[in-house]
């Protein structure tokens, strides 16, 4: 009982200094709306697959808010189907890259020596091969039998460049006084890790943690618009490749089922990183200005 | 009685071949238990590092420091631990010392909490504004919740002295602990940390590069002055500043501004043969005092470095040629 109320106070206080950034706020609650629209939304709203020839291509209407596609298909009952794939495989790879880069550069940049030579080999290694056509040669090579196992492989690609920021931050913070205050007082290296000098990164973290879902969101788009990811059904990626083979671009009205998804993805990159700045003053104590 | 702190011989080198630097050369010291002892020196003569070393926080490279009679690097894992706690560093710049992200609270009951010294949130909780109080950081409760960006440097620094006491320190290394805080309140500071010295008796090292701050911290405890990674002349305070007898020393003092114009106006001046500090890359021969030093002897002083000698006065002093000259700052009016 204790533990669920001392977790409701710090999720209250948390929430109220995300909220002195009314614009990061905002993005933070879009951020939820699009999360609950994409894994909510569709065990209430069907989603429409049954061809209706004397409706293709329709531009939005009451019937429609969102038009029909070349099918004569709702495209608002797509767009509320297809973010799930598309959140999920953001997450997978924004947090596995996060996750990677924090713990092996904070080791290296904490530890020198020949384990700090050897992690940096690594990466040097892996931030000269380009990434997307990399990418696009494993994509070929594998098949990809669900989201999770593509969100495995863009994490795995992505975190070089996070890692050496990280690094070179968990260096200059090691040689801080407060860290020589903390080895003085016999805190332990795990304390000073992970309670010293990795809250002094989080804002960077964060950060960088959206960065990395937005790139994750434009590779596996680009993925299947290239038709190397087989995917079917109903995905975001997959509506704007159909309605680019389809021609969707070249008149008024159907003009609308190529902007929807293009929309939707803009809307959930904006609404990320957004939500960082109201993120940057959870972590950095010194930027909160309604204190 | 065995001394508190004892280096023999200590050296720190930084750096490798042509760069290589020697920050700390031979220093040789005792410290009694309830001593303060300063050490003095410009800036890049080592007092720091020495400093550094004393915390355990450097390891020489040369040489050994003794804590309680033992080699600390002889020390078995439970006596290192109590020499870790005992001894303390208050660092000189108090806005790099604390975790910028966390509070005042979390600060100082951390160290609390991890090494058992109260059971309980409860407890650390009031053993906190105990400190607090202690460092005259009142009311305490207002503190507790502060991030260091909101406190001032006075303040912040009295949250270094407060989260040193946690582990309940036996001596305390304060590196320039009051010179980036402003001049008015200099002196509460040292008085809270005398406070410090005489009801919890905490020995101090207090290392400083102003000598009238050392004279008035310091004036029941001793003075080493360093030079260039040396120890020039030590002894008690009161002889030291009286009665100085290494021309490095003179000439410190005599550049310490006094607060009475007539008695500036009568303070010798020094005339020094060179007003620049040789590197520390390129060190001069014999006494590394002596490309500057007004009393030089040529075939003597550049030949080999001075041992320090200990005088009837009290005290030791590295300089054959002056040891037992007196010489007085003030021209008789």
């Amino acid at each position: 009982m204790n533990l669920v109320k001392q977790t409701l106070a710090s999720l209250g206080t948390t929430l109220r200094i995300m909220s002195y950034n009314k614009v990061g706020f905002a993005g933070f609650l879009m951020v939820i709306f699009i999360v609950l629209m994409s894994f909510v939304g569709p065990y209430f709203i069907p989603l429409d697959t049954v061809t209706k020839v004397d409706k293709i291509f329709q531009s939005p209407s009451a019937e429609h808010w969102f038009g029909t596609d070349h099918q004569g298909r709702d495209i608002f009952s797509q767009i509320i189907h297809g973010g799930k794939d598309v959140i999920v495989v953001a997450v997978i790879a924004g947090v596995l890259s996060t996750l990677i880069a924090v713990t092996f550069g904070t080791l290296s940049g904490f530890a020198g020596g020949r384990t700090d030579a050897f992690i940096m080999a690594i990466t040097d290694v892996m931030l000269t091969i380009p990434q997307l056509p990399l990418l696009l040669i494993l994509a070929s090579l594998m098949k990809f039998e669900n989201v999770t196992s593509l969100g495995v492989l863009l994490g795995l690609l992505n975190w070089p460049s996070l890692l050496r920021a990280v690094r070179s931050q968990a260096l200059s913070l090691k040689e801080r006084d407060f860290i020589e205050a903390a080895r003085s007082l016999d805190l332990g290296t795990t304390h000073i890790v992970f309670r010293e000098i990795v809250p002094n990164m989080m804002t960077y973290i964060i950060i960088s943690l959206a960065l990395a879902m937005t790139g994750a969101i434009y590779a596996q788009v680009a993925l299947v618009l290239f038709g190397l990811v087989p995917f079917s059904g109903s995905n975001w990626g997959v509506m704007l490749s159909l309605a680019w083979v389809r021609g969707a671009i070249f008149f008024k009205d159907s003009v609308w089922y190529i902007m929807m998804p293009i929309a939707a993805i803009v809307l959930l990159q904006l609404s990320v990183v957004t939500t960082t700045r109201s993120l940057e003053l959870v972590f950095n104590p010194r930027l909160r200005s309604g204190e | 009685m065995m001394a508190h702190i004892e280096l023999q011989n200590v050296s720190r080198a930084f750096g490798k071949e042509q760069e290589r630097v020697l920050a700390v050369d031979g220093v040789s010291l005792t410290i009694e238990k309830g001593e303060i002892r300063c050490l003095v020196g410009e800036s890049g003569c080592g007092k720091s590092t020495t400093g550094k070393m004393i915390a355990g926080l450097l390891p020489p490279s040369g040489g050994r420091i003794l804590f309680d009679g033992k080699p600390i690097d002889r020390l078995n894992k439970e006596e290192y631990r109590a020499y870790r706690h005992a001894v303390q560093i208050i660092h000189q710049d108090p806005y790099a010392s604390l975790n910028p992200v966390q509070t005042v609270k979390q600060i100082i009951t951390t160290p609390l909490l991890r090494h058992r010294k109260v059971s309980g949130s409860q407890q650390a909780y009031r053993r906190a504004l105990e400190l607090l109080e202690i460092v005259d950081l009142t009311p305490a409760a207002d503190f507790l919740d502060k991030y260091p960006h909101q406190l001032s440097g006075g303040q912040r620094q009295r949250v270094s002295v407060a989260r040193a006491l946690t582990v309940d320190p036996k001596f305390i290394v304060a590196d320039e602990a009051v010179s980036m805080v402003d001049v008015s309140i200099r002196v509460s500071l040292l008085n809270m940390l005398m406070r410090l010295k005489n009801e919890f008796d905490v020995t101090f090292l207090f290392i400083t590069h102003d000598l009238a701050l050392a004279k008035y911290f310091a004036w029941e405890g001793a003075i080493s002055v360093m030079y260039l990674g040396r120890v020039v002349e030590d002894g008690p305070t009161p002889r030291v500043i009286t009665d100085p007898r290494h021309p490095y020393t003179q000439a410190l003092l005599a550049a310490v501004p006094e607060a009475d114009p007539e008695l500036t106006h009568r303070k010798r001046r020094i005339a020094l043969r060179s007003a620049d500090i040789p590197s520390l890359l390129n060190l001069p021969p014999g006494c590394t005092f002596h490309p500057r030093c007004p009393y030089f002897v040529e075939g003597e002083c550049d030949v080999s470095a001075p041992p320090l000698e200990a005088i009837s006065e009290g005290g030791r002093v590295a300089c054959p040629v002056r040891k037992d000259e007196h010489v007085s700052l003030l021209i008789p009016s």
